[in-house]
């Protein structure tokens, strides 16, 4: 119970003495039970207890409050004490740092010299912002003292040493020049720098001066560490301790190695210039133009006779000394340097020696120093005696005029020029007349060498160049020839020099130039009617060619007439104008076919063909040809072909057939008596071509010496007599040497008259590569002829029946089933109907030929099961533009006739197969088989029936051999009969293509002699000779009589 | 706007006592009780069955506050119809660890955070709590524009665990919201303390958010132990009496109060309800009962000055500091009658002695108070 209260509840009488508060509830716990308490009692008893606990918390709750109202009070009173105390404190702290504060601003300021603070400055802020300002200005002084000395040390070499010399402090720079890192500087004496150069005194005054307190200045040469020495300009300020005295001294150098090297190079310099002045001879004059004097070196004063102090320094003695005549011109040069316009003052000028002659001075100078306003105030310069020089140039001055007014008189240009080594052309001399020929001026041609490269015509430029540069390189002669514009128009020149090199390396030309035009026109006009004549001459000539056809035409015309009217019943006197008529137009004809040959050589129409041939072969037709009319004459006629001459060869045959006839035959008509033979030899034997020397030798008439040069010209004979008498148009030779020339040779001629002559010339030919060798070659094929074909199926088109019969027997002797057609259309028509492994194609055939026949079969819409079918032609052309046509109208492969067996085995193996496949290889086929092979043939007669070579080609067939000679007997008639029809009618074609047949067929019997005349015919034929055509017929017809005759005893 | 109070005393709850709270179909149920109270196994199924519809939300407290003035063990219900177009939505978050106020703070805000927010009432856990750093995050989301209101719960003064009523129920780690939207809401505020501060000012050398550990290098604890004096052994009760005057490092009064909340005997720390400026002044503060209630009809009449404009019924939502019940003891009512007094009759009022208020400070629309009474009025236009 709180106190008060229980105090309360006492002093009210609640409570009792001895009676507690709870006694109290007790008693009115106990009271409130009491029923018959009224209500509102009842309610006191039982809520006193609660009401006397609320008030007794209140009291305790006050109770609480006060007790911590005064504790509070309390405490906060000590703390607040507490803390007065501690301000009291802190304030006398402040007011002792104030004190002490302001003590060290005063010192500061006295420091700095302004006035103290008094004792009432107590302001700490104020004091503080005082200190704070009195520190930043100490900061900022001590900052520019630190910038000072960065600046010194990045400038200054220094070094803090002690009296006894040890180093105590280097900066950098010092580390840097000595070439000693700071570790070995520091501690060590100073003496480690030391060069050796200076004497003791000069150390010991500077030790005297810095002990004394006082700066040292001067220069020091100082030895680095790799050795060098260096140069300073040192000054050294002792450093005084406390007592005034020096105790260290500090050295500031700075690296003055530059600037002694500097005073030394001048020195140097200034000596050598001096020794080269003295050297030269060179006077040297030095003008100050503020103070008008001159100074004139010795050597000058020497140069114009005059001894040191002859001559004042004032600078009218120059002027007065200068020739009157140069001084205008020497001043005016000054002058224009002086303000700026040239770059040196130079000129030479004449200025009188003492002893009154007048020397010739080159007078070289330049202003060296100039005021502010840019007047030149120092001039410097040198003078040279050039007298000796200047003697020379005049009189080369007068030598050149002379040499002008020579060169002058000369009609053709005269120069020199120079090529330097960079390959730069300069005139440095053209005449007069050099400039006048080129209507140039000296001006313009002298120097640059430009001109002549723009002047020149661009077509010669090249040409000019190239001249010039070989001439440079050989440096012997040049010449050329070119044009040049002069004046606007072309004109030839002739440019020719004589070219020496000169020790520079470059070359010296000194030459003329010629004006040349007139010349070359006359040359061009010259060319001009030349290649006018000689075109003329040309289409002269294919004109001719062209008209050969036209020409001829008629003249057979009018020969077959005649031949005709020979034929019929005339009296003699119209026989004989007939036979004159004939005459006359034999020899025209003669003649227009040898103008019309030597025509088409020179229109250059005629073209030499290429075939092989068998010179033997040649020779003995050649020889054929002619034994009759030498036998009419009565004159023996020979040939012989040397050994060692190769017979198998390539060429033209016919023209050396065409030269030997015109040798032969003025041979036979011009010999009287005696022989005339025909020598083959070979004159240079190569692995693939032969030169061969033809000679015709006769006993005849002759040649006179005098006409011996034009006997190969056009239209020249011997005698006129003689043509006249023997005929001939005179034009033969001239043919044969062009066709001579065209086979590669010479032709000539050796004469004794009344003895005889030799026509000789020579002809080059081609080897065969692989030539078939007549006889021996054919008959060694015959061993391996043995073929099976397997039953072929071959399609033969041939309308010869001859041939056909002869072409199937050999072709069923190796197993090949044969289907024979007469013509071009039949074999179409077959190749429609039957599957053929092959066809033979004869060439000319009627109806359809077979170079058609080929193209229109190759068409797959002709409608042959196979136009890939392989197609051999047969011809018997055998000429190398035949071949080509049979392959480009679209043949495989070609074949001459008369069929060889072993030919036709290899084209049959080529394109068959077979069972027997070991036949040697097939030689190769020639382009065109050679001609009948006469072996053993040396006699000039061929055989009326080569008997057994037929056989051969049946491979022994008797049989067959009988059927064909049977059909041949049964169709040559025919066909001469036809022959002799169609040259009567002056069908000179198809009179040709009859012989053709004709021969053909009779080279398959082997009826030699008969086809030898077929042949001479055809070349008849061929020439366009129809009369000599017609008078060979005869001994055809009787030729075929005799074959008949021999072949009898095959026919059973 | 119409209220209707249940002032019940720590008994089971008879049925029908509800019933006339429950006609008047509430939006809004406020239930402070002490913590044995609340714990009553029937209650919140009562509630539910009563108020089906509503928002029943609450917290325990250190005493409750009814028309009928102060109560301690009882439980005070009040239901609040809203006539007009305002409309309500909860929020809650947890609280386990102090460093998770921020965070829940932001939570709520973030789930209120609608257009219309005038303002929100907040309840929370009492011990253990940052309560400053709850309205910090808060008021992150809300910003500052949006009035708060509320209180820590408390546990009649033993400052060990508290609970907080949200739609999950009761739970010791919880913080609940209810957010206000509408126009026609009339709201004001007034927050007295009538603490004095006496003696020296003390610096806080050693302080970490809401921990005290040294004032003026002393550790805080002893400085309370020796005010206190026997009364020390009560702590951290005693310490109520003397809250801290919160100044600022310039030495400014801020206006502000801080409660310790427990002690740390260990580091001899003192732990308050809120933040204090690190290096900041403090100065303990006193007040007698007379203080007190003049304080509490301050604040009265500064909240009341929106009361005019209202129509029907108004609701007073008083928070007041359980340090004050201590101090005025048996005469803390006399803050709850002089509060009634200012509004008249046609005020209800309800609320609960807390462990830290909330409610603007000045300018400022949302602080936590320490040692004040808070009173928030709630009427419609």
């Amino acid at each position: 119970m709180q106190r008060i209260l229980d105090r309360q509840l006492r002093r009210a009488q609640l409570l009792t003495q001895g009676e507690e508060a709870v006694d109290l509830l007790e008693r009115l716990e106990r009271a409130q039970a009491d029923p018959a308490l009224p209500e509102s009692l009842q309610r006191l008893c039982r809520g006193f207890g609660d009401f006397l606990a609320r008030v007794e918390n209140t009291y305790l709750q006050h109770d609480r409050d006060e007790e911590l109202r005064i504790r509070s009070l309390r405490l906060s009173s000590e703390e607040l004490l507490e803390a007065n105390e501690r301000l009291q404190r802190s304030a006398q702290a402040q007011a002792a740092i104030v004190l002490s504060l302001r003590a060290t601003a005063n010192e500061l300021l006295r420091s700095e010299g302004r006035a103290e603070m008094g004792p009432e400055v107590d302001d700490l802020a104020g004091l503080s912002s005082l200190m704070s300002e009195l520190l930043a200005d100490r900061r900022k002084a001590l900052g520019e003292l630190e910038q000072q000395k960065m600046a010194l040390d990045e400038h200054a070499i220094v070094t803090i040493t002690d009296l006894a010399g040890v180093i105590l402090y280097a900066n950098d720079k010092f580390c840097e020049i000595s070439g000693y890192p700071r570790e070995e500087l520091v501690g060590a004496n100073h003496r480690l720098v030391k060069s050796g150069v200076h004497p003791p005194e000069l150390y010991r005054a500077m030790w005297d001066d810095i002990c004394a307190g006082k700066v040292w200045h001067g220069e020091l040469c100082n030895r680095a560490k790799d050795g060098h020495l260096y140069w300073l300009a040192a000054t050294l300020v002792p450093i005084k301790g406390e007592s005034g005295q020096p105790v260290a001294y500090i050295a500031i150098r700075t690296d003055i190695s530059e600037r002694k090297q500097m005073e030394e190079d001048l020195r140097q310099s200034r000596e050598q210039l001096r020794i080269a002045l003295e050297a030269s001879q060179m006077g040297f004059w030095d003008w100050n133009t503020t103070q008008d004097r001159t100074y004139f070196s010795d050597q000058w004063l020497a140069m114009l006779g005059y001894r040191p102090g002859e001559l004042p320094d004032t600078s009218d003695v120059w002027s007065s000394l200068v020739h009157p005549d140069d001084l205008e011109r020497a001043r005016e040069i000054y002058h224009r340097h002086a303000l700026g316009e040239l770059p040196a003052y130079k000129v030479e000028l004449r200025m009188r020696h003492r002893d009154g002659s007048w020397r010739w001075l080159f007078s070289s100078g330049q202003v060296t120093a100039r005021d502010a306003q840019g007047a030149a105030t120092r001039v410097m310069g040198i003078d040279t005696d050039i007298s000796e020089r200047k003697t020379a140039e005049l009189a080369l001055q007068v030598s050149k005029a002379q040499y002008d007014e020579l060169t002058a008189r000369i009609p053709v240009g005269v120069y020199t020029a120079s090529i330097d080594p960079a390959g730069l052309l300069t005139f440095d001399y053209v005449s007069d007349r050099f400039c006048r020929l080129l209507a140039l001026e000296q001006i313009e041609a002298l120097g640059q060498s430009s001109w002549l490269f723009t002047r020149v015509h661009p077509d010669d430029r090249a040409c000019l160049l190239e001249a010039l540069a070989r001439a440079t390189q050989a440096r012997g002669q040049f010449q050329w020839e070119g044009r040049f514009w002069v004046s606007g128009g072309l004109r030839w020149f002739r440019l020719e020099a004589a070219v020496a090199a000169i020790p520079s390396g470059g070359t010296r030309w000194n030459g003329i130039l010629v004006d040349i035009t007139d010349r070359k026109e006359a040359e061009q006009t010259m060319r001009e009617a030349r290649d006018l004549a000689v075109a003329a001459s040309q289409s002269k000539s294919e004109f001719l060619a062209n008209m050969s056809h036209e020409i001829r035409t008629p003249m057979n015309g009018v020969l077959g007439m005649l031949t005709l009217l020979l034929g019929t019943q005339l009296d003699d006197r119209q026989r004989h104008y007939a036979d004159l008529a004939r005459l006359s137009g034999q020899t025209l004809l003669s003649l227009i076919n040898d103008i019309l040959d030597l025509s088409k050589v020179e229109a250059g129409k005629l073209e030499l063909e290429e075939e092989d041939f068998d010179l033997q072969v040649l020779l003995d037709e050649v020889g054929h040809m002619m034994t009759p009319r030498a036998q009419q004459k009565g004159l023996q006629f020979t040939q012989s072909l040397d050994a060692g001459t190769p017979r198998q060869l390539r060429g033209d045959f016919r023209r050396l057939r065409q030269v030997l006839v015109n040798l032969v035959g003025n041979a036979l008509k011009f010999t009287e008596t005696g022989s005339v033979t025909v020598r083959t030899q070979t004159l240079f034997l190569g692995p693939e071509e032969v030169t061969l020397r033809f000679a015709v030798r006769d006993t005849g008439i002759g040649i006179p010496r005098n006409k011996l040069g034009a006997l190969f010209q056009t239209f020249s004979q011997v005698d006129a007599s003689t043509t006249r008498r023997s005929g001939g148009t005179g034009l033969g030779l001239a043919i044969s040497r062009q066709l001579a020339d065209l086979l590669g040779g010479e032709i000539g001629v050796t004469s004794e008259e009344g003895q005889g002559s030799e026509f000789w010339f020579t002809a080059l030919f081609a080897r065969q590569a692989h030539p078939v060798e007549a006889g021996p070659t054919a008959q060694s094929a015959l061993p391996g002829l043995d073929r099976d074909f397997l039953g072929a199926r071959l399609l033969l088109a041939e309308d010869n029946l001859v041939n056909q019969e002869l072409a199937v027997a050999l072709l069923e002797q190796w197993n090949l089933r044969v289907d024979v057609v007469g013509n071009g259309m039949d074999a179409i028509q077959a190749l429609r109907e039957n599957d053929y492994q092959l066809v033979l194609m004869d060439i000319q055939m009627p109806k359809l030929d077979g170079l058609e026949a080929t193209a229109t079969l190759r068409n797959p819409r002709s409608g042959v099961r196979n136009p890939g079918i392989r197609v051999v032609a047969l011809t018997a052309h055998a000429m190398a533009g035949d071949r080509q046509a049979c392959l480009d109208a679209g043949m495989d492969d070609y074949l001459t006739k008369p069929l060889e067996p072993g030919v036709l085995l290899a084209i049959l193996d080529r394109h068959l197969p077979s069972r027997q496949s070991q036949a040697p290889p097939p030689p190769r086929v020639p382009e065109s088989s050679p001609r009948r092979p006469s072996a053993s043939h040396r006699t000039v007669r061929p055989a009326v029936f080569k008997e057994e070579e037929f056989l051969q080609r049946l491979l022994g067939n008797r049989k067959a051999a009988a059927m064909i000679l049977g059909r041949f007997r049964e169709d040559c008639p025919r066909h001469l009969a036809q022959l002799k029809g169609d040259a009567e009618a002056g069908e000179l074609r198809k009179a040709a293509a009859m012989v053709h047949l004709i021969k053909g067929s009779s080279a398959t019997v082997g009826a030699a002699a008969l086809q030898a005349q077929a042949l001479e015919l055809e070349v008849f034929a061929q020439a366009g000779d129809l009369e000599a055509l017609q008078a060979g017929l005869p001994s055809l017809f009787r030729e075929f009589e005799q074959f008949s005759l021999a072949a009898q005893g095959f026919i059973p | 706007m119409e209220c209707r109070q249940l002032l019940h005393a720590a008994a089971p709850l008879e049925a029908g006592r509800l019933v006339p709270l429950a006609e008047l179909d509430p939006q809004l149920v406020l239930v402070f009780g002490s913590v044995a109270a609340l714990r009553e196994p029937a209650l919140l199924a009562q509630l539910e069955a009563a108020f089906p519809g509503a928002l029943r939300v609450g917290c325990s407290t250190a005493g409750e506050i009814s028309d009928q003035g102060v109560s301690l063990d009882g439980c005070v219900i009040t239901a609040v119809k809203f006539e007009g177009p305002v409309s309500l939505q909860v929020a809650e978050a947890a609280v386990s660890r102090m460093d998770d106020c921020q965070e829940a703070g932001a939570a709520l805000g973030a789930a209120l955070r609608k257009p219309g927010l005038r303002a929100v009432l907040l309840f929370g856990k009492g011990v253990g709590v940052n309560g400053s750093a709850i309205l910090a995050g808060l008021v992150s989301v809300l910003g500052e524009r949006v009035a708060i209101s509320g209180g820590l719960a408390g546990d009649g003064g033993a400052f060990r665990e508290t609970l907080t009523l949200s739609p999950s129920g009761l739970t010791p780690d919880g913080l609940v919201a209810v957010g206000l939207y509408g126009e026609g809401l009339l709201l004001s505020h007034g927050s007295r303390g009538g603490w004095t501060p006496f003696g020296p000012v003390r610096k806080a050398t050693r302080s970490h958010e809401n921990i005290l550990y040294e004032l003026d290098g002393e550790p805080a604890l002893n400085i309370y132990k020796r005010y206190l004096g026997e009364h020390a052994r009560d702590l951290p009760t005693s310490g109520l009496l003397f809250p801290f005057e919160l100044m600022s490092q310039d030495g400014n009064r801020q206006g502000l109060i801080r409660t310790i909340l427990g002690v740390d005997e260990a580091a001899g720390a003192l732990i308050l309800a809120g933040d204090i400026e690190p290096g900041g002044y403090l100065r303990l503060m006193h007040a007698s009962t007379d203080d007190l209630v003049d304080g509490a009809e301050a604040a009265a009449r500064l909240a009341e000055a929106a009361r005019p404009g209202a129509t029907g019924r108004g609701l007073a939502l008083l928070v007041s500091c359980v340090g004050r019940r201590l101090v005025m003891g048996e005469g803390v009512d006399a803050e709850i009658e002089v509060v009634g007094r200012v509004f008249g009759p046609e005020t209800t009022l309800a609320g609960f002695y807390s462990y830290g208020e909330f409610g603007p400070l000045g300018a400022t629309r949302c602080k936590l108070h320490n040692q004040t009474m808070t009173v928030t009025y709630l009427g419609e236009r």
